[in-house]
């Protein structure tokens, strides 16, 4: 009897708690926040040029771009969605057959695009203008237009424009004759590509609870604040554990800004029927391009563009492989996946928890994802999590149209 | 991914070991209580190698034929590029080995290792025994293991680093 009465004394497991999280999970909660300073763009000189944005900011909303006049890469990458559009598919010149990432926090990426065909948002800005799919500008339409609507602010950053005005030497569209008239335009054309990259390097995320509940721990607070909800605390044991989504979607933009074959691929997401190849086409499509760190049009210097230099084009795992988003604000920026194969968090975690049934094209799966097995109320946890990774629109300057006001 | 979570492990390992310090207790008769104290973290899911004071990760090889140290330039970091600086000498002597020499990235748990580049170090020119591979990533977070594999005059070798991000 004492024997059991002092068992019964010392008490169930509740009386002696384990810690919560291993070290080595304290330490990815505790790298959720903050995001930290820009890397370099080691390819554009005007990075970090403040009047370069503003004048990247102006491009980034010009319709006058786009051949009927009224697409501008704001028309997809809407502000008030934090610059995506909630389509299942891009609407652009044509009908991309890709949904439209998100650019919250894009310039701490190495590689931009669901395929990683631009190592740079500079690059991204200029593949975009000119396929037929999206933007389908031309360089010259592009020097036409910052030569009639953007002179002033153009000249103050990027010296004074060449006269454009000769239509047989540089026609409304399509390109100069003359290889050195070509040049001139490609210069300005680049230029506009790096003013918007700049532009887009000040799209950053607003504070989000998650940032609030890392403070606190870090300042020694175990219950962060109380910046999670219960379901949201419970979320986050589950995404650091049993859901293993942090080996992906990790530090402070959740991602790894790698790429994966996550049987993301449905009939609806595919150019004319064929299988998309992912990263695969995308490693040669950036090892190939002009605009890239190591193009021709590239402000780096010997050594810069690593990123680029150690890819490897022949990489198994990388077809139909897509790049793995971050989840800042994907509560708002649905759907998801490359060909928006789920139109909300709630099936993107359900395409998780069964990815056992489903199997890509190509037969291959990272190795490591099965099935979660997840009851109904560990999806509403993760879920409740994935909303704390979220805050308001961006409330700057740089997430409204351009007014000629600037801060 | 897994049936037991870290928490359902622990506080299995918890409960019975609280369940046995009572009995220990209990056996006693002695009437304190079995405390309050918060247990240390329990890092038994990864078991990371640690590097000395100026980021060295040494060992020696499987069948003792070889020391072997490395360090990354910078620290080993999830997703960034990293230099590999690898350096071997005999476990009998300690002199340099030249010999051909890999790395070897691996993820027990996921099943595959470095992504997108085969890291093949290459000889430091005028430093015998030291060998250099730079553009590694270690994409993903959890378990690494990472091997370095020698054959030289004395045979083949090689060293496991567990590494947990």
């Amino acid at each position: 009897m004492l024997f059991v009465s002092l068992l019964t004394a010392c008490g169930s497991e509740e009386d002696i708690k384990p810690p919560r999280w291993t070290a080595q999970q304290r330490g990815w909660v505790e790298a959720m926040s903050p995001i930290g300073p820009l890397p370099t763009s080691p390819g554009n000189k005007w990075a970090d040029d403040d009047k370069a944005a503003k004048v990247g900011h102006r491009l980034f909303f010009e319709t006058a771009f786009s051949p009927d006049g009224k697409t501008a890469c704001a028309t997809c990458h809407k502000p008030e969605l934090f610059f995506s559009d909630g389509l299942v598919a891009s609407k652009g010149a044509g009908t991309p057959w890709r949904h439209t990432p998100n650019l919250i926090a894009a310039a701490h990426s190495p590689w931009q695009g669901w395929d990683g065909a631009c190592d740079s948002l500079w690059s991204m800005a200029l593949v975009a203008l000119e396929d037929s799919e999206r933007m389908g500008s031309s360089r010259l339409q592009v020097a036409h237009v910052i030569a009639k609507q953007h002179a002033d602010a153009w000249s103050g950053v990027f010296g004074k424009l060449p006269d454009l005005s000769n239509s047989k030497r540089f026609p409304a569209t399509g390109e100069p004759a003359d290889a050195a008239d070509k040049a001139l335009i490609d210069a300005i054309f680049v230029n506009a590509g790096k003013a918007m990259g700049a532009y887009m390097r000040n799209i950053r995320p607003a504070e989000a609870p998650i940032d609030r509940y890392v403070a606190a721990l870090k300042a020694g607070d175990d219950a962060g604040g109380g910046h999670l909800s219960d379901s949201a605390s419970r979320g986050l044991d589950l995404y650091i554990d049993k859901a293993g989504c942090v080996a992906c979607h990790f530090g402070a933009r959740f991602t790894s800004d790698g790429f994966y074959n996550v049987a993301s691929l449905d009939g609806s997401a595919q150019p004319q029927g064929t299988p998309d190849q992912g990263r695969a086409a995308g490693i040669k499509a950036a090892l190939d391009s002009d605009w890239s760190c190591l193009g021709l049009h590239s402000d780096a210097k010997d050594g810069e563009c690593k990123h680029l230099l150690y890819a490897n084009p022949q990489e198994f795992h990388a077809i139909g492989a897509f790049k793995v988003s971050s989840l800042r604000n994907a509560e708002e920026t649905a759907p998801f996946m490359h060909g928006g194969l789920c139109k909300d968090l709630n099936e993107s975690i359900e395409h998780y928890n069964r990815i056992d049934l489903f199997a890509p094209p190509y037969g291959i799966t990272e190795p490591y994802l099965t099935s979660l097995n997840l009851t109904s109320a560990e999806k509403i946890d993760l879920h409740a999590f994935l909303r704390a990774l979220s805050g308001p629109v961006p409330d700057t300057w740089w997430a409204q149209a351009p007014t000629g006001k600037s801060p | 991914m897994t049936n037991s979570t870290t928490a359902d492990r622990q506080r299995g390992a918890w409960t019975t070991i609280g369940a046995m310090a009572c009995l220990a207790l209990a056996a006693s008769l002695s009437a304190s209580a079995c405390g309050t104290d918060t247990p240390e973290p329990d890092d038994t899911e990864c078991k990371s190698a640690k590097p000395d004071a100026d980021g060295w990760y040494s060992g020696k090889t499987a069948n003792g034929l070889y020391n072997i140290r490395w360090k990354t330039e910078p620290d080993v970091t999830p997703k960034l590029l990293l230099e590999f600086t690898i350096e071997v000498t005999s476990a009998g002597d300690g002199s340099p080995v030249a010999g051909d020499v890999e790395l070897k990235g691996f993820m027990p748990q996921h099943g595959h290792g470095f992504e997108g580049y085969t890291p093949v170090p290459s000889p430091v020119s005028g430093q015998t025994g030291s060998y250099k591979v730079t553009g590694v990533v270690m994409g993903m977070l959890g378990r690494w293991d990472l091997t370095v594999k020698v054959k030289a005059k004395a045979g083949a070798d090689e060293a496991m680093f567990t590494i947990c991000l």
